[in-house]
């Protein structure tokens, strides 16, 4: 056979090219990309603060992380960790989140596909998710949380693909993610009531088919392997660990991870069980309260409205779907509302994922209702734009409150305390100051000298201990000195710590 | 035709209504005004000490609600570094007292209260005593022990 000539050849190329583009989903392409664009032009430069550092730092250092372990993120984090996408570690994980909140909002567009949603209405709902205050600042930091939404918006599509053709291989994929998405947040046991809800009242005959059991336990036991990531971590003596106590001698005891009792005590999260439903109930109103502005915000106030539309509107078309997203928004709404943590604001993320298909669902029900008046297309048109309009309103008004592509501070105060601290120093402090100063330590070789200790992992009287038996031995630094300490030692600034420095005579 | 109209007006209008539903709440809610950054979180699992008002007149009464703290201890308060008193926290790691502020306009100015178990279970919460603030009141309901200290703080 005669080879065409090159010139018929490219030609033929090209259009094989247009072919490929015109096949490609647009809707879907842009739902991914534009907000992938708007974080990776907010995402934070480098490590950022608190528990960022902690996790940035234990998939780069191959670490273990306080309860609940995450052995999910540690894992999957390492292998997008390999991706040659910087030269920063911090900014790569940064990148993490950003990319996973895209995968989150791709499969937030086939869900409102499939509950037929139209695709400026599918984008004007998800928009306003992307654009939320919260979930975009989630989305510029290496944090679990974007990760979590984009299992469970996983869980969710899934379990409407069974429900078109309920074959046990079909059951077993959510039950799967569901599985291995608890190695990633505890929190997802709080999908269980609704994924429980919706597939005994959508297929109940399945269950007694032992086709179904066998590939849900398979599903199981496959998912708990990623459990297996704790041990072995643990096995391989990893210098950043945050399962365990320091003593008073400043000696890290690791909690045993090779047997069962220690990896159930970290994932678990029993350290915080205090905090949680920790709010009496005098307390609990302003909290409602605080959610409920809070989703007001993220909303920016026109997707209130629609969004309450679609819950009605989607429980009466299929109350066994609606089911499902209600269970999940109530019992994530419910338990972080009586959690009581700093940060629990930005825990909120699995319940405005479920008020974004509500608003998409109620978009188009306004749209149906305007369809019929005078003027046939210009009131659809109008409800569009005010949903697109919405959306670059998000943009504008939380571009300020949310961009992080400036703020070099934890790079900047972990290197300050680095540098000023003097040789084979001790630092002690809280989360806004150790775990980036182990990052610099660990994952860019900086001073291995300095010893330092999260103040999370030291109980007091231990802490006390070590400060005063070593005080005379080794500079100390602290980031914050009790009235305690201040009675037995002078603190003196240096930089963003404390250095300090035995008292002649104790105060009384 | 006529109920045509009236149809479509009482649909467009219904719709408009739950278009704006939310709207009609800026007034009653605070758009986040700072960055949503890493300090705003910082005292995350620390013990955080709460107060109910960070401002109020001369004789004003500040509810303070400690958490995070080591269960079943007892806590020591200090006013501006000086020893207050004693409270136990409870199963779960909270307590809840409340300051009697003085009454003397000697004693205008700002107070930081602080509850410490141990040397690393320790959290600052202030408030101003101003002459233009509202009197305050620890909130109905709110239980705790009462500390008072006049304009000259305890030794």
């Amino acid at each position: 056979m005669t080879p065409l000539p090159s010139f018929v050849r490219s030609v033929e190329n090209r259009s094989a090219w247009w072919l490929r583009l015109a096949r490609l989903d647009w809707q879907a392409t842009a739902v991914f990309i534009l907000p992938f664009f708007l974080y990776w032009l907010t995402l934070a430069p480098t490590i950022y603060n608190l528990d960022s550092a902690e996790f940035t730092t234990a998939v780069a250092s191959n670490g273990l992380i306080r309860a609940t372990g995450y052995p999910l993120y540690l894992l999957v984090g390492k292998v997008w960790s390999w991706l040659p996408l910087s030269s920063d570690m911090g900014y790569r994980m940064n990148l993490f989140s950003a990319f996973l909140s895209a995968v989150t909002l791709l499969q937030g567009e086939y869900i409102l596909r499939r509950l037929k949603v139209e695709p400026w209405l599918r984008l004007g709902a998800l928009g306003l998710l992307a654009t939320a205050p919260y979930f975009w600042a989630m989305s510029l930091i290496a944090e679990v949380y974007t990760l979590h939404t984009a299992l469970m918006a996983g869980i969710i599509l899934s379990l409407l693909r069974w429900t078109d053709e309920p074959t046990p291989l079909r059951l077993a994929l959510p039950i799967f993610l569901m599985t291995i998405s608890l190695g990633n947040h505890m929190a997802t046991v709080l999908l269980v009531p609704g994924a429980v809800w919706f597939v005994l009242t959508s297929q109940p005959d399945q269950l007694k088919k032992w086709r179904v059991w066998a590939a849900a336990g398979t599903a199981v036991l496959l998912g708990l392997t990623v459990f297996l990531v704790l041990p072995l971590r643990y096995a391989s003596q990893p210098l950043f660990n945050y399962a365990g106590e320091y003593d008073a001698a400043g000696v890290f005891h690791p909690v045993n991870l090779m047997r069962f009792s220690g990896v159930w005590w970290l994932i678990t999260g029993q350290s915080f069980a205090g905090q949680m439903f920790g709010y009496q109930l005098s307390e609990l109103w302003p909290q409602v309260a605080a959610y409920g502005a809070q989703l007001w915000t993220a909303f920016l106030a026109i997707g209130i409205g629609p969004g309450l539309l679609g819950l009605v509107v989607l429980t009466r078309r299929n109350w066994r779907l609606g089911g499902l997203l209600l269970l999940i928004f109530l019992a994530n709404a419910i338990f972080y509302i009586n959690y009581r943590v700093v940060d629990k604001d930005t825990m909120y993320l699995p319940t405005y994922l479920i008020w974004a298909i509500w608003l998409g669902v109620g978009y188009q029900q306004l749209a149906l209702w305007l369809q019929n008046l005078v003027q046939p297309q210009l009131p659809p048109w109008l409800l569009r734009g005010v949903a697109i309009g919405a959306v670059l309103l998000a943009v504008a008004l939380n571009w300020s409150l949310v961009d992080r592509s400036a703020d070099w501070s934890t790079r900047e105060i972990a290197e300050t305390i680095l540098a000023e601290v003097e040789p084979n120093a001790l630092v002690l402090g809280w989360w806004d100051t150790v775990p980036a100063v182990q990052y610099l330590q660990l994952v860019e070789g900086q001073r291995p000298d300095v010893q330092t200790i999260n103040r999370f992992l030291i109980p007091g009287a231990a802490m006390e201990e070590l400060i005063l038996s070593q005080l005379d031995e080794r500079p100390i630094y602290i980031n914050n000195p009790s009235m305690a300490l201040l009675q037995q030692a002078t603190a003196v600034p240096v930089g963003p710590v404390y250095k300090l420095e035995r008292r002649l005579v104790p105060l009384p | 035709m006529k109920q045509f109209t009236l149809r479509t007006i009482v649909r467009a209008l219904f719709a408009l209504v739950i278009l704006l539903a939310g709207v009609a709440m800026v007034p009653y809610v605070d758009r986040p005004a700072a960055a949503l950054e890493w300090r705003m979180m910082a005292g995350v699992y620390a013990p955080e000490l709460a107060v109910h008002a960070s401002e109020g007149a001369l004789g004003s009464q500040f509810a303070f609600t400690g958490s995070g703290f080591p269960a079943h201890k007892p806590a020591t308060v200090f006013v501006n570094g000086r020893y207050l008193g004693r409270v136990m926290t409870d199963g779960q790691g909270m307590a809840q007292f409340i300051v009697q502020s003085p009454t003397s306009p000697l004693a205008l100015g700002h107070y930081d209260i602080t509850m410490e178990v141990d040397m690393n279970a320790s959290a600052t919460q202030g408030f101003t005593l101003r002459e233009d603030a509202p009197l305050v009141w620890a909130p109905a309901g709110f239980m705790g022990r009462l500390f008072v200290f006049g304009e000259r703080l305890p030794q």
